[in-house]
């Protein structure tokens, strides 16, 4: 049974990834990577520009446009599949599977199960296309060079990894919102300023290191560069942010599933 | 299992869809269902399946009452509107997705079922590139794949040619001999006088039997 239900979920998530996104995602990464600052650094090694592509931005004072334009974009590749998915799982589809689920929280279930596959799916895609995108440029290494546990300055494998990890829990966090907002107006412009304004919001609200009240917002947790891995410096706390990130990504799990029973999913003339 | 509408009316804004309707339709037939566009036809085939609540009045399948004793009937296959599926992927994969809901989904029982709606050889076409007549015949698949016990069928003529509208009246007629209970609906008379047991007129919301 549980292998039938893991066969349904890569059989959906084979669903949100046609190929046409897949490429998107790996192009936009590949871009992102090409037009970082760190590409043109000597010594780059693969590992720092996928942390560095996928890690979001510094903490600074006075944030602009740009940067918050660039994050927008680096989360946009998650939001496409998820749109195009969507008008198709909530069109003619819907009623062709609802039935087959039994209930709308199978449903649901099933969705969210498969929307967290793909969105793991994806950041490793991207991770891929950045590591590539590296490759055929003539960098090397798959470590960065920083402190390791004893103080010393070493090789240390896990940042860009951990930057991955971060980046696809706040992709898959605002890709539960779009979902709510979608489910609950049938909008995909509603979910789409669902998706893009706490974004903004809180890329220009949340930017400040002088204010300690920055670490609260939601957009630091998915940065693995405002981070803070050693004692003294300012950021936000590895346990602490991921907890939290974990937090609202079920804390939104929760929500919609609370919700599904009573959204008027078949009673719209044209769901 | 017979299946009981009692007293259903239904309301969309000030717009009355359906107007106290009763039916009751029998185990091991096929029931036609005529009228024109905007008649309520749909709007009664989704109040039995449990997608749209009833204002007043329940639809019972057995004994058990849609919405209250079951979410949707247990053995049931569907066509509602025009059959939707994932554009990108090929009738085969839309199939084995839908029934790796409930089961295993076997590649060789859907080629089967495939083959007995006539599209046996579709390869790796995907269904965006599907005729009007392959998307019904589809449709009408993966209704039927599951082997379910009532069929409710929305218009399943549509985009079919002649001969297509020939094979699914031998299919249908076909499943009604091993006893599953069929609720069709069509524009054409001619259609449903031809296979149906007992033929319901649904006007302006009104349904009456012939």
């Amino acid at each position: 049974m549980a292998k039938q239900k893991l066969k349904m979920i890569v059989f959906y998530t084979r669903a949100f990834l046609p190929l046409h996104i897949c490429a998107l995602a790996m192009a936009m990464a590949g871009i992102r990577a090409l037009a970082s600052p760190q590409f043109n650094m000597p010594g780059t090694t693969l590992g720092s520009l996928v942390a560095e592509t996928l890690g979001g931005h510094e903490w600074n004072m006075f944030i602009n446009i740009d940067a918050v334009t660039d994050w927008l974009l680096a989360l946009l590749p998650p939001l496409t599949g998820l749109i195009v998915y969507m008008r198709s799982v909530m069109g003619k589809t819907l009623m062709f599977s609802l039935y087959r689920h039994g209930s709308k929280a199978k449903w649901m279930t099933s969705l969210q199960a498969s929307m967290l596959l793909y969105t793991l799916l994806l950041t490793v895609l991207m991770g891929l296309a950045i590591t590539f995108t590296g490759f055929f440029t003539g960098m090397r290494g798959l470590h960065v060079f920083g402190l390791d546990q004893s103080g010393f300055y070493n090789r240390i494998w896990w940042p860009p990894l951990f930057s991955m990890f971060t980046y696809a829990m706040q992709s898959f966090m605002l890709l539960e919102i779009y979902l709510f907002f979608y489910l609950l107006s049938g909008e995909v412009s509603i979910g789409l300023i669902a998706f893009v304004l706490p974004v903004i919001f809180a890329m220009l609200r949340g930017s400040n290191d002088e204010l300690s009240g920055s670490i609260e917002w939601f957009i630091n947790w998915g940065m693995s560069k405002r981070y803070s891995f050693s004692s003294g410096e300012y950021g936000v706390p590895v346990k602490y942010g991921i907890l939290r990130q974990v937090l609202v990504n079920l804390g939104l799990l929760g929500l919609t599933h609370t919700l599904i029973p009573y959204l008027p999913l078949t009673e719209r003339k044209e769901p | 299992m017979d299946i009981c509408v009692e007293n259903i009316c239904k309301h969309y804004g000030k717009q009355e869809v359906l107007k106290n309707v009763n039916a009751h339709f029998a185990s091991g037939q096929i029931h036609g269902l005529i009228g024109r566009n905007g008649s309520g036809k749909t709007v009664l085939f989704r109040c039995i399946i449990g997608y749209t609540k009833p204002d007043t009045g329940e639809v019972r399948i057995g004994t058990k009452r849609v919405g209250i004793d079951m979410r949707y009937p247990d053995s049931l296959g569907l066509i509602l509107d025009t059959p939707g599926f994932l554009p990108q992927f090929t009738g085969q994969f839309n199939l084995e997705l839908l029934m790796s809901i409930r089961g295993r989904p076997e590649k060789s029982h859907i080629q089967k079922v495939m083959c007995r709606v006539g599209l046996p050889d579709t390869g790796r076409k995907p269904v965006g590139k599907y005729s009007m007549g392959m998307r019904q015949r589809l449709g009408i698949a993966q209704a039927i794949m599951e082997d379910p016990h009532l069929l409710i069928l929305d218009e399943p003529f549509n985009g079919l040619d002649s001969q297509g509208v020939a094979d699914i009246h031998s299919l249908l007629k076909l499943l009604r001999s091993q006893g599953k209970t069929i609720l069709i609906t069509s524009h054409y008379v001619q259609d449903i006088e031809a296979l149906c047991d007992t033929v319901h007129e649904m006007q302006a919301g009104i349904l009456q039997q012939i």
